[in-house]
């Protein structure tokens, strides 16, 4: 079931909405919530190949979409089928590009369409438990695909920009190397 | 001729005596003007008319002329005479006859005073007119002989009118327009065109405003000290002003940084300077009539704003005093308490509103190190790259965004377009480091006692019926969460889901393990649980209508209240009808003891008797819970313990004793929804910046205290104001102003989350005078009436009043001792200008509710609530609350309706105001009381009524409604002017009429505060006293 939702602009992670009273029942969810804002701050670097994608993280699992430079996440136990967290985010995105579609970018504060959460808080209700009718069909449904949405470690999603600095950074000890190499190579020559 | 004051000055006159502050109207080329600095004079009432008085008579020598001239001036307008100045020495001969000797006070009559003795053409003063000496002639010996020796009522002084006294009296008088003081004086120019410049003693110090009590309005004797005083007025009339140069070339506080603001500003200062200049005598034979009365409410220091224009309004932050002492032996010398009110969320008149800024992705700027907010008093260096912090002097980066060029003088050019660097108060938008969760929406939880005392008092349908009317003001649309729970023996749930047609209720019987029988939907969203919500509301009152438990398990129902509001937060409104008696904090009925009273005992009453309450509001504040109080007993219900949740939470108490629906109803309905519906900030922290050398040492108003000097507040609203004492760290301040930063971060209803910023300045000074000078009553009530209030928490209300006088009278003897020696004012009490309505409200301040008499006096549980009032309320509320405001209305019923916010005038506290056959209203911003004279009319008595007296109704069950006659309808427009005036509270009218006992007694009698009770004093006993107590060393 759902335990968090979030919607954050990736330009710049500026944090736009987030569902009411999120993480009541959930000891930890500071650090999850910190995790997510750590999530959007990479996004907004540019690093994301795919505009879907599960990440694991202790005994949940995020999921978001990024759809016109927004993007939704929210955070669900691991049992939670992955098609309905989906197309519990995809109502989220309908709804919101109706309402804000077009003052999103133009959005100067954090949580300027705090507003929006009581719709959050709303269509969660709907989805929180996995046996409704509702929710069995959308289950049965084979319109959606999420087969091909990739899962990833959160440890790796949050690597890779460690790793790439780690790989800059050992690269240009390489570089600054060889020039040392070459200079005591000169002075032996020299000798 | 009017000679400019700056230019004209004789040459070879030195203007040595001026003081800059004062020095600005003092220049003037008159003789000895320019030694009194102190000039102000000309300001006073009489004013206008004095200086013509005098050309007539003068003649004689150039020199004398000089002299005349001056004190014609003063001769008609007594009171500017008197000024705290000490004469300058006689450099001429012209004073040579009267010889320092007397002081400048003592120099009364021009013919035996000091100057006196001097040749009427000499000194300044013995030219002074025959008819002027009137006023001081009268006075030889300086202590008690003005009084006997009062010249006939027409002296220059008599022509005051007696209803004022002196001080009396109205502040119109004393600060006539710039225009007008510049008119007289020009006559009086004429007549002598070349005023000879008289050396006055040497000046010892700066003119210090001293203001005397004198004996008697009508035929004011003039204490001989009034002499040296006249010459500052001397100076003004014939020279007038000066020229605005004159003026400019004097800063106003010596030390202060900002820079003076304009000739206009610079006279204002002047004038009041003025006022404040008068030394006065009190003698036995006290003129009650002419003590002052502060029936013009309280007077805001505006002038402030005037030498610090880019200071936030002082509606948002008063300084006690707006200087700050330069040493701790200054401190030490100033008795009164050093501190600030703050109330963050004032009100501002339309087109005030605070402007708000966002910087976007420059983030907000701060101080790196005392984290200031960037504010109009920050400067700029290094061509507009830097910027300086004015309360730690860091210099900081400016960012690269916020980057702009300085002009010539170091100003940016943009300045004037950034409210941030032009204006004292702002808001800017938080970004999202100020925020450890996303905006909460405003919630509304209510805990409702439905006990059978509310059922009975109909209680539950006026709140009922209170909040339906509210839901479409709620703050917040359309996030605004609400929910109920009802108790009485047990706690009932009620389930709001969206989905139901119906509210659900669950009943949990279980008081010592209180669970939530739902996880959801206890606490939900208004919009979409509205007609659920509105069901319930109706049926309310019939769900209990026959409940019969007398029992109620308040604290149970705090932690049920707790559960559900924990994660949100938001204002928890509980409504007690009786002394909780079941479950964890359980009260017992302590009772008012006669004999706790006047022991150690007695303060253990007004305390919390169970901690549980005060863990309570800290579980509260930690969870963004604020807490509003409303007791609606006719019993005891124990405030003292109820209200501590109120206290640690930023909240309010509201207490209605023997709450009737029929009598109280309109006055719950009123303030319910204010509580409702007023502006209000939620889940907010305040702190307060100021400059090195000094830091705020103790807060006092309704918050919780989070680290040492954050004011942990979960809503705050524009009915909340905050006191706070400084001190010194070091010993010696080193600055020359010293800066003040309140800093609101909150969520506003929308769910922004802004931080509202005011900035102020105020001068380091050297000399007590001008502390005196600068201090605001209204803030000193204040500060004191808070400190007492706590005091009478840990002590007795005896030893707290005494407190109190005690603190008054060391600091006018302080003040005394700056001026007694030089002006020889034996016999009289002098006190600063600005404090002049101060003694009178520490009287009434000890005569409020909160600290007044003892056991019999007042309810514990009302003088516990007034405590909590006093607490939280704004200096200009808490002023009327403990000297309300009288007004006669049988006059006012007969004008226009209109005309009738003009017509209320104030009357001074006091039994001798009431006419038997008059018809009068008292104001304490709580309650209307109406009082019915024994003789007023008997139609319009019934008109106002709606009934005959002679079916002899019960008055105190009565309601005023309005009826179809036009002193009814009258009497209706001037309820609503007067509350109009201030809607925080409604005031609820009661009916008492002359000599109905004890009615009167307790309603009325005891908000005379002037007046006599029982072992209290009267204002005139009061002065005597303090007077005396003064005196003896």
């Amino acid at each position: 079931m759902v335990k968090l939702t979030m919607i954050a602009r990736i330009t710049d992670g500026l944090p736009l909405a987030e569902g009411l009273d999120d993480g009541r029942d959930l000891k930890d969810a500071d650090f999850y919530k910190q995790q997510a804002k750590l999530l959007f701050k990479n996004l907004s670097k540019g690093q994301h190949e795919s505009s879907r994608l599960s990440i694991e993280t202790g005994p949940y699992y995020f999921h978001y979409i990024i759809e016109s430079r927004v993007c939704y996440l929210t955070m669900c136990d691991r049992s939670y089928p992955k098609k309905l967290a989906f197309q519990y985010l995809e109502d989220l995105k309908n709804e919101f590009e109706r309402v804000n579609g077009n003052q999103i970018e133009t959005a100067a504060r954090p949580y300027a369409f705090i507003k929006f959460d009581t719709f959050i808080q709303k269509t969660r209700k709907l989805y929180l438990d996995t046996r409704t009718q509702r929710n069995l069909a959308k289950l049965n449904d084979e319109l959606y695909e999420v087969h091909q949405i990739m899962t990833r470690n959160v440890q790796e999603v949050l690597g890779v920009g460690e790793k790439l600095d780690q790989v800059s950074q050992m690269s240009s000890r390489l570089t600054s190397d060889t020039r040392m190499y070459a200079d005591k190579a000169k002075d032996l020559n020299r000798q | 001729m009017r000679p400019s004051a700056g230019n004209e000055r004789p040459p070879g006159r030195p203007v040595s005596g001026f003081v800059p502050g004062f020095a600005a109207g003092a220049p003037p080329p008159a003789a000895g003007a320019s030694p009194f600095g102190a000039a102000a004079p000309l300001a006073r009432p009489g004013g206008p008319a004095g200086p013509f008085a005098p050309p007539t008579q003068q003649q004689g020598p150039p020199v004398a002329q000089a002299a005349a001239s001056p004190r014609g001036p003063f001769g008609a307008a007594p009171p500017a005479a008197m000024g705290g100045y000490r004469g300058p020495p006689p450099p001429q001969g012209s004073f040579g006859a009267g010889p320092p000797p007397p002081g400048p006070f003592s120099a009364a009559p021009p013919p035996q005073g000091p100057f006196g003795m001097a040749p009427p053409a000499q000194g300044p003063f013995g030219a002074a007119p025959p008819p002027s000496q009137g006023p001081f002639g009268a006075t030889t010996p300086p202590s008690q002989g003005p009084i006997g020796a009062a010249p006939p009522p027409q002296g220059p002084f008599g022509a005051v009118p007696s209803s004022q006294g002196p001080f009396g009296t109205a502040p119109p008088p004393f600060r006539p327009p710039p225009s007008a003081l510049l008119q007289p004086q020009s006559p009086t120019g004429n007549t002598m065109p070349s005023p000879t410049y008289v050396r006055p003693p040497p000046v010892q110090s700066q003119p210090q405003p001293v203001q005397g009590y004198y004996p008697g309005g009508p035929n004011p004797q003039f204490p001989p000290s009034r002499p040296s005083f006249q010459q500052p007025m001397q100076n003004m009339p014939p020279p007038s002003m000066g020229p605005p140069s004159s003026y400019s070339n004097q800063p106003a506080y010596p030390t202060t940084g900002p820079p003076m603001g304009t000739l206009q500003t610079l006279v204002e200062d002047f004038q009041s300077l003025s006022v404040s200049s008068a030394p006065g005598s009190l003698d036995p034979g006290v003129d009650v009539n002419g003590l002052p009365r502060p029936l013009y409410g309280d007077e805001e220091p505006a002038k402030v704003l005037e030498a610090f224009p880019l200071n936030c309004h002082p509606r948002y932050f008063r300084l006690t005093t707006h200087t700050i002492p330069a040493s701790q032996s200054l401190v030490s010398r100033w008795h009164l308490p050093l501190g600030a009110v703050v109330h963050p969320l004032a009100e501002a008149p339309d087109g005030e509103e605070v402007p708000v800024v966002n910087f976007g992705s420059a983030g907000v700027i701060r101080c790196r190190r005392c984290r200031t907010y960037i504010n109009p008093y920050a400067t700029f260096a290094d061509a507009g790259r830097k910027w300086r912090c004015n309360l730690c002097t860091l210099l900081n980066d400016v960012p690269g965004e916020y980057f702009c060029a300085l002009d010539a003088s170091g100003r940016r050019f943009d300045a004037d377009q950034r409210p941030e660097l032009s204006k004292g108060t702002v808001e800017f938008v938080a970004p999202t480091e100020y925020m450890v969760r996303p905006p909460m929406p405003p919630s509304y939880f209510f805990l409702i006692d439905v006990s059978v005392s509310a059922v009975r008092s109909g209680l539950l349908e006026v709140v009922a019926k209170t909040i339906k009317s509210c839901l479409d003001d709620l703050l917040g649309f359309p996030r605004t969460q609400i929910g109920f729970l009802t108790f009485d023996s047990t706690l009932h749930f009620h389930n709001f889901k969206s989905s139901l047609s119906q509210p659900q209720m669950m009943v949990v019987a279980d008081l010592d393990d209180v669970f939530l029988p739902l996880p959801d939907d206890l606490l939900v969203n208004l919009v979409d649980s509205r007609h659920v919500v509105e069901s319930f509301l109706d049926n309310l009152p019939n769900m209990f209508q026959d409940n019969v438990n007398v029992e109620s398990a308040l604290g149970p129902a705090l932690k049920a209240a707790f559960m559900v509001m924990g994660q949100i937060g938001g204002k928890l409104l509980v409504f007690q009808s009786t002394l909780p008696s079941l479950g964890i904090g359980r009260l017992r009925l302590r009772g008012d003891d006669v004999r706790a009273y006047g022991t150690d005992k007695e303060h253990i009453l007004r305390i919390p008797e169970d901690p549980f309450y005060k863990q309570m509001a800290a579980e509260f504040t930690k969870n963004q819970i604020a807490v509003d109080i409303f007791s609606l007993s006719d019993k005891y219900c124990d405030i003292a313990s109820l209200g501590s949740l109120a206290k640690y939470t930023g909240g309010q108490v509201y207490h209605y004793p023997s709450f009737q629906a029929t009598t109280h109803g309109e006055k719950l309905k009123h303030e319910l929804s204010r509580d409702l519906t007023r502006e209000t900030a939620w889940e907010s922290v305040m702190r307060i910046r100021c400059g090195k050398g000094v830091r705020f040492t103790t807060y006092h108003g309704h918050f919780m205290l989070r680290s040492t000097d954050l004011l942990a507040l979960p809503a705050v609203d524009s009915d909340k104001a905050f006191a706070m004492q400084l001190s010194l760290e070091e010993t010696l301040m080193t600055t020359q102003t010293v800066y003040f930063q309140v800093a609101l971060l909150y969520t506003s209803s929308s769910g922004e989350r802004r931080i509202r910023v005011h900035t102020a300045a105020a001068p380091v000074v050297t000399d007590l005078g001008e502390m005196y000078r600068q201090a605001d009553t209204g803030a000193i009530v204040s500060v004191l009436a808070r400190i007492a209030v706590e005091n009478s928490l840990s002590d007795k209300l005896d030893s707290v009043r005494q407190q109190l006088q005690l603190k008054l009278v060391k600091s006018l003897k302080e003040y005394r001792n700056l001026y007694v020696v030089q002006h020889r004012i034996g016999g009289r009490l002098i006190y600063p200008e600005s404090l002049r309505y101060l003694p009178l409200y520490i009287l009434a301040l000890c005569k409020s509710l909160a600290l007044r008499g003892g056991y019999a006096d007042v309810s514990l549980d009302e003088r516990c609530a007034a405590g909590f009032s006093i607490m939280i309320l704004p200096a200009r509320r808490l002023l009327n609350f403990i000297y309300p405001s009288l007004y006669r209305l049988d006059e006012v019923l007969t004008v226009e309706p209109d005309m009738i916010d003009g017509a209320l005038k104030r009357l001074p506290l006091t039994l001798q105001c009431l006419d038997t056959a008059g018809l009068y209203l008292l104001d304490d911003g709580f309650t209307f009381l109406v009082w019915l004279g024994r003789m007023l009319q008997p139609e319009l008595m019934n008109d106002i009524l709606g009934v005959s007296l002679s079916n002899f109704p019960d008055l105190s069950k009565i309601q005023l409604r309005e009826c179809d006659n036009n002193h009814s309808r009258n009497f209706m427009a001037v309820q609503r002017a007067l509350r109009e005036r201030d809607s925080s509270c409604y005031q609820l009218p009661r009916v008492v009429r002359q000599g109905e006992q004890p009615r009167e007694g307790f309603l009325l009698l005891s908000n005379l505060v002037e007046d006599q009770m029982a072992g209290t004093s009267s204002y005139m006993d009061w002065i005597l006293q303090i007077h005396r107590q003064t005196q003896s060393s």
